[in-house]
Order: C-alpha cells, then structure tokens, then sequence
C-alpha cells in the first residue's frame, strides 16, 4: 500500500466532499463504500502484499490503440476490487491510466459498484467519467440505475452516450429501458442514436412509440438507427409504420435503402 | 547491390540504355575508319573498330565539327536511393557517392565525347520531378534540382554519366542536344527516366523473414507466441528485445514492408509508420534493425497519429482482374472510419504509384480500426483466382457456437472476458443485436467492397466463424471475442502457393492444453486447402487481451514477384 489506512478513508471521504455536499444524502452510503473499499484493499496488503504491491504501483501497457491497459491475470479476483478502487479515487494516474484501471477493476467480478456510481459523482475527468458509467453494464442492475441516472445527467455528450449505452448492454437492459426513452430527445445527436439503439438491444417493447418520434429526426444516423431498433422490437409492426413511403425516398442512401427492404416485404 | 534474375545480365541492361554515337568527324567519310565513339555493343554495323579511343587525331581544335549525332534508347529505369549502404544512418541519396550501386548508368562509352570538337558541346537538361533526379558524370552531379541544365564537352568520360533517383515513382526526362561549333542544335534525344513504383506486398509473395517482439516470460510474457514461430521459421524469423522498445508488441502497425525493383535493381522498403515518433516504442526499429544495403526506411507524414496511421489497417490483395482491368501486383485497401484515415502524405502516396490502386474500407465500427481485425487473403489453388478471401462472418459464427455444447466451460473466456460458458455467450441476447447489426451494416457493405473492387464473387470467399465483443474501454466498438482468426500472419513458401498460418489460438475449449479438444480449431481447418498448415500460437495475454491479435504482432519481409515495366504499364498511362 502507498499510504496508510487512515489517509486513504480520509482521502477518499474528501475526494467526494463535493458530490456529497450536492447530493446530501448519499454521504452516509458513500463514506460506506469508500470505507469498504479501503479495509478490503488493507485486507489484500496482508494477505496477499504482492498482489496489492503491483495493483498499488504497476504501471499499463498500451493496447494496440494506445489505450493504456493493466491485463494482469492476477488481478482478476474479486479481492482486487478494493486495492483497484482506492488507486482509482486517489487519482495520481493519467485519465487514460484511469481508464484502464476502470477497465481492470470490471473485470475482477468484485464488490465495486456503489463505489464507482459513488467516485462517479465527484469525478472531474469526462474520460474517466465516461468509463466509469461503461463498466456500470456489468454491475447489479439497481446500481446501474443509479450510475446511468447520474451518467444521463452528465454535461458531457460522451458521458450521456456512455449512460444510454449501459442498457443496450445489460443482461436486465429491459429494467432500464424507461431512461433510454427520456434520452430519446436529448440534444446530442450521438445520445439520441445510442438511446434509440439500445432500446432495440434491451428489447423495451414500450420505447417502440417514442422511438417511431425519432423517424423524423432531422439527422440521419439517428433516423437510421430508429429504424433498425424498431424492427428489433417488433419486426411486424414496423412494416406497417406509414412513415416508411416518406423514409424510402430519404436522402440518406442508408434510410432510404433500409425502408425500402421493409416496403418490400 | 543485389543483382535481380528478373533483370539478366548488365549488358543487357546497357543495350537498352540511351546510346549516344559520335560519327566519323569527317564528313567525307563514310564513318568506318574506327574513329567513332563505340557505344560498347558495336551494333552500328560499322564500328567495330570505334573502341579505340577515336583519337584519330580530329581533336585538335581547328576542326569544324559538326557531325556529333546521338541515338539512344527511350527509357532508363531505376529504384529509389534510399538505403544505406554504409550503414552511417544516412540516406544514401543524401551521402551523394558518385560510387553508389543505385546510380543507373546511362551506357555510354568511356570516349563517347571524346569525339566532340573543342567547341561543340552536348547540352544536357533535367526536367520532371527534378528535386528527386540527378544526373552524375566524372564523379559528381550536374543536373540536379539546382541546376537543370549544363554542357557537356569532350573531356567527360561517358561511362561515368548515370541518373540517380531519390523517390519512388520519380519520373522525369533527360534531353541530350548536340551543339555544333556555332552552338546551334544540330540534334538532340530525350529519355524518359522512371523510378520504380513502391510494391506492397500481398500473401502469395514468397516469404523471407518474419519478426515479433519478444517480452519474455511471466504473466505479460510471449514465450510460447515467440517460441511458435521459431520453432517453424528457424533462421528466418528474429526478435526485438521488448525492453527496448517499451514493450510495444504491436510491429505490424509500426512499419510496412514494400519492394522496388528495375532491370539490375531489388530493394526493400520500409515504410516507417508516424504512429511512434521521437525514438519512442517501435519508432527506432526500422532504422536500427532493418536500413542498410538494399533496404531503404523511410516515413511519409508527420504530426499526430490516429490508429488507422498503423499499418495493420493497411494491406495488399493478391493479383486480381477487374472489370477487364489486370493488377498484377494486387490493390492496396486501407481503412477510414469516416473522421480518421491514415496520414494524408501516406494516401497521397499510395496513389501516386498507381500500380496497385488503393481503394478503403469502412472500419469505423472497430476498436481498434484496421483492416486486419475480420478478414484476410489466403493462397488456395483450388479457388477460382488462386487464393480465397477469409472474413469473419457473425451468422456463421452463431450457428458454430449454436453446433457446440453449452454447458463446455470456457476458462480463458471467464477471466478475460467475463463468459464462462458457450452457453452464456449465446445466451447474451443484446450482444447478439450487437453482432447482428455490425454484419449488416459494417461486415457485408465491406464485402460488396471487396467484390467490386476486386472482382470477386462468393466463391472466393469463405466466412470465418467470428463473434465480436462491445468493448467499455473503445466507447462501445468492436473488438474479437473470439480471438480474430483471421488476424494471422501468412508465411508463404517460395512457390507462392504453399504456406505456413500462424494463428491465435481461439482457447474455445476446457482444457488450455488440449488443442485436439478445441471445436473452433477443427472447423477452421477443415475450411483450410491443404496447401496451408496451420500453427495455433497462445497470443491470448499479451495480444489478445490489448486488442490485437497475431498479424498486429509480427511482421513480414516477402520477395518481389514480376515486373512492373512489362506487367503494370497499362496502370501506369494517363
């Protein structure tokens, strides 16, 4: 471990002074999570001080894009978690390395996500943020909610793409699916289309009468995208859909090619 | 300076290089007393005797002259000086060695201008891509981008005239004007000069050498990866130390090996890619392990690299006819995701040498964003054209995995990827969507691409089983789950047909050990010819898992094939 026990609560605790101080009541659970997560990693110091001594100090490799990645098999227990949370919300790594810590830390299947829907709230870094709602496709679907809830509220359009994606992703998408719809109007083209995308992955038959809204979008990836996702959630239905004459003659080669198929049959 | 089969011998070189003959000096002679400037072949018919010097006594300034006549062939051919002999880390362009092998002779006769009277001069003018030609007589270099034009008078030893190119797909025309005592033009000849274009290479070219970067052992280690190839390749495979370039693995995006080639020239290229600059990672690699005689470095591009700067996104078919159009030496496709394509230097580049017609691929869709990620070209004699495209197709890969059992428990799949079973990766309905969409929307249009571009048909196409993952850390892009199949590296045999895949190993089985046990290794082969011998390499940690399988993780050095003087000219015209 780089620091004591008792720093690093204390660091962790000030690390969310501001998200606590706007969120109010969360602080309790938050001191909570940041308090396990501390003990769990003073845990993996005693038991296992090699293991904690590279997730405290190893530094990534770049993937073949540059993304800088920590792909230790090692780390991949659920006993990692707590050293890898801890290194996160000290924050002495590049938002990049933070990246590939998140990445790491979503792959030891432990305990960690109230702790990040809880760094997620305080943290500066838009990249980091944007990964941090990622990884939420793998955790329980309540805190899911909860991170893609703050994601979707995000002023970062990456962030808000990131928070929609979550459910196309999740094994419960379809619980999520209600904050998919109230992202189907967001101002950014790329969460409109993610929103409309991940309504058809998460199969959330009520989202198909606002997604038919998306149809007349003025742009056209999000025009196309609503068309694919609604053929996802009910492939006769849309053949129906009058708005398809209007779409078969778009000017987008895409749109018009996609409707057509759909006038065809 | 390797000497091509392709370009026999050097006289013939020299028979079909611009000639220049002085004729006999006197007017009243009918130009056989020997006294002419051999051309060194003596094919005039009459001048067998001309080698002689051609002192015979016209050269003592009183003569009028005037009877200097040039002859010569159209076209000198050439390669790009850009090795380094030496090995002083100099282009050898930039060494300006009057004693360079890359410098063409033009053919003349030592006495050719021996025959010149004291005030007739031969004006010699560079014109074309003049800052990548020079012209070199008597050990030093008249024409260059300086100085295009100069006189040429009887001192100059004609052996000693040569053009030298600098870049690939130079061209540019050399004139010889004979001027008579009272400097009027009495004739004159011009020569098209050509550099070689610079040929990329496709999977049917013989193989020479092959190179990975080892990292040693342990957990992030390559031991098995590295010892896979070794154990195959023997002398003709090498590694970089890892620790001396960071441990950056990835050395097919850092370089790209091409050939260029004249009659009496071969040499290597290595494109140095831009996407590590300043001596960092791989940067320094193709200068300190590959420059040298016959093998030239260099980069087009500078500034800040995107991924598709890497040259896994760049790759060459085999030979195809399209639309009644042959490209004997394939055609280069890279990809662009729509916001980033590679460097424009580099595809400006691409298209000047013409032989191999670039055309792009949609690879927006992918993590990483190369070509190399869903499809590859195989050697295959029993396919209609010689080779079969292998791509990776998602409802092919569904119906494998739907063949298997479900309850097979995938250990490596668990760890790295969070599935644990075949099951429960069938099971995964949204990334099914997922798959769904990426081949109806990215892997069949690429497809159409493909057969348009290359003329192909469904029957040189064979679909590979593939199922790709939504990456968290690529903003939700595409990267294998399945390790890329198709990823691998061609090592093909001198024959061009048969060859040896090194391929990442798919671990879709129980036992890490057990490759018999492995389904996915036994369909893959039985979709292979038996011209191909697959090697399974455990490329799982140290590529796999940083999203790249193991054609990212090697390179390749292949023999050139055909000539492009006599097999490209139809691509190369306006």
């Amino acid at each position: 471990m780089r620091t004591p026990l008792t720093c690093l609560v204390a660091g962790l605790v000030l690390a969310l002074a501001p998200a606590t101080a706007a969120a109010g009541p969360l602080v309790d659970s938050d001191a909570d999570w940041a308090h396990a997560a501390v003990v769990s990693a003073d845990a993996l110091a005693r038991s296992q001080p090699r293991l904690a001594q590279a997730i405290a100090s190893d530094e990534p490799v770049p993937s073949r894009s540059g993304q800088p990645l920590f792909i230790d098999a090692s780390w991949r227990v659920p006993e990692a978690a707590g050293a890898l949370l801890v290194r996160i919300a000290e924050g002495a790594d590049s938002p990049a390395e933070r990246v590939g810590l998140l990445d790491a830390l979503s792959r030891t299947k432990g305990d960690w996500s109230s702790a990040v829907v809880g760094l997620l709230a305080s943290e500066a870094s838009p990249e980091v943020r944007r990964m941090m709602v990622e990884i939420l496709r793998e955790a329980p679907v309540d805190a899911a909610r909860a991170g893609v809830q703050l994601g979707l509220a995000d002023a970062d359009a990456s962030v808000r793409a990131a928070a929609v994606r979550v459910i196309g992703n999740h094994v419960d998408g379809v619980e999520l699916g209600d904050l998919a719809v109230s992202a189907l109007s967001d101002n950014a083209v790329v969460v409109r289309t993610e929103a409309a995308r991940s309504i058809g992955y998460a199969g959330y038959s009520a989202g198909f009468g606002p997604m038919r809204s998306l149809l007349a979008d003025a742009d056209a990836d999000v025009r196309f995208r609503a068309l694919r996702s609604l053929q996802k959630l009910d492939s006769t239905k849309v053949v129906g859909l009058p708005e398809l004459s209007t779409l078969a003659a778009d000017a987008d080669p895409r749109v018009a090619r996609e409707a057509g198929k759909l006038l065809g049959r | 300076m390797r000497r091509s089969t392709l370009a026999s011998t050097g006289a013939m070189l020299l028979a079909l290089t611009t000639l220049l003959t002085a004729c006999n000096k006197d007017k009243d002679d009918g130009g056989d007393d020997g006294s002419t400037t051999g051309d060194d072949g003596g094919d005039d018919g009459g001048d067998d005797g001309g080698d002689d010097g051609g002192d015979d006594g016209g050269d003592d300034g009183s003569d009028p002259g005037g009877t200097f006549s040039l002859t010569g062939e159209d076209e000198l051919l050439g390669v790009a000086n850009l090795d380094d002999d030496d090995g002083n880390q100099t282009h050898d362009w930039d060494d300006a060695d009057a004693d360079d092998m890359e410098i063409v002779p033009l053919g003349y006769a030592a006495d050719t201008f021996e025959e010149l009277g004291t005030n007739e001069r031969v004006r010699v003018e560079l014109a074309g891509d003049i800052d990548s030609l020079r012209l070199w007589a008597d050990g030093g270099i008249v024409l260059d981008e300086g100085t295009t034009e100069a006189e040429l008078d009887e001192t100059v030893d004609g052996s000693t005239l040569g053009i030298e190119f600098k870049m690939p797909m130079a061209t540019g025309t050399l004139t010889l004007t004979y001027l008579d005592n009272d400097g009027n033009e009495v004739e004159s000849h011009t020569t098209h000069l050509q550099a070689a274009p610079l040929i990329l290479n496709h999977h049917l070219q013989p193989a020479e050498w092959a190179v990975a970067v080892y990292t040693g052992r342990g957990t992030l280690g390559n031991e098995d990866f590295i010892d896979g190839f070794d154990a195959v390749l023997g002398d003709a495979f090498d590694t970089v130390t890892g620790a001396s370039v960071s441990y950056d693995v990835w050395i097919q995006d850092e370089l790209e090996y091409g050939t260029m080639t004249a009659p009496g020239y071969e040499m290597q290229l290595v494109i140095d890619s831009i996407r590590s600059g300043r001596d960092q990672y791989l940067d320094s690699v193709p200068e300190d392990m590959m420059w040298g005689e016959d093998t030239a470095v260099w980069t087009w591009g500078s500034g800040g690299a995107t991924s598709q700067d890497s040259f896994g996104n760049l790759e060459v078919s085999p030979p195809v006819t399209v639309d009644g159009v042959d490209y004997p030496f394939g055609r280069v496709y890279y990809g662009d995701t729509g916001r980033y394509a590679m460097t424009d230097a580099m595809q400006d580049m691409l298209d000047e040498q013409l032989v191999q017609a670039p055309f792009t691929l949609d690879i927006g869709w992918l993590c990483v964003g190369h070509v190399d990620e869903f499809m590859t070209f195989l050697p295959n004699p029993d396919a209609p054209k010689g080779f079969s495209l292998y791509v990776v197709d998602i409802d092919v890969g569904r119906e494998f995995l739907e063949g298997l059992d479900p309850d097979t428990h995938l250990p490596r799949y668990s760890s790295g990827h969070g599935v644990d079973s075949i099951g429960e990766m069938l099971e995964h309905s949204s990334m099914w969507s997922y798959n769904d969409d990426l081949m109806v929307e990215h892997i069949e249009p690429n497809i159409d691409i493909l057969k348009e571009e290359l003329g192909l048909t469904e029957a040189d196409i064979i679909r590979v089983p593939g199922v790709f993952e939504r990456s968290s850390a690529c903003g939700g892009t595409a990267l294998s789950l399945i390790p890329g199949t198709v990823n691998m590296q061609v090592h093909t045999h001198e024959d061009g047909v048969n060859a040896d895949l090194f391929i990442p190993d798919p671990f879709l089985r129980e036992d890490d050990a057990d490759l018999s046990s492995d389904p996915f290794i036994a369909e893959f082969e039985a979709m292979l010819p038996s011209n191909l011998t697959a090697h399974w390499l455990d490329d799982w940690s140290t590529y796999h898992l940083m999203w790249g399988e193991v054609h990212c993780g090697s390179n390749t050095r292949r023999s050139p094939v055909g000539q492009w003087w006599t097999d490209a000219r139809h691509l190369m015209e306006d």
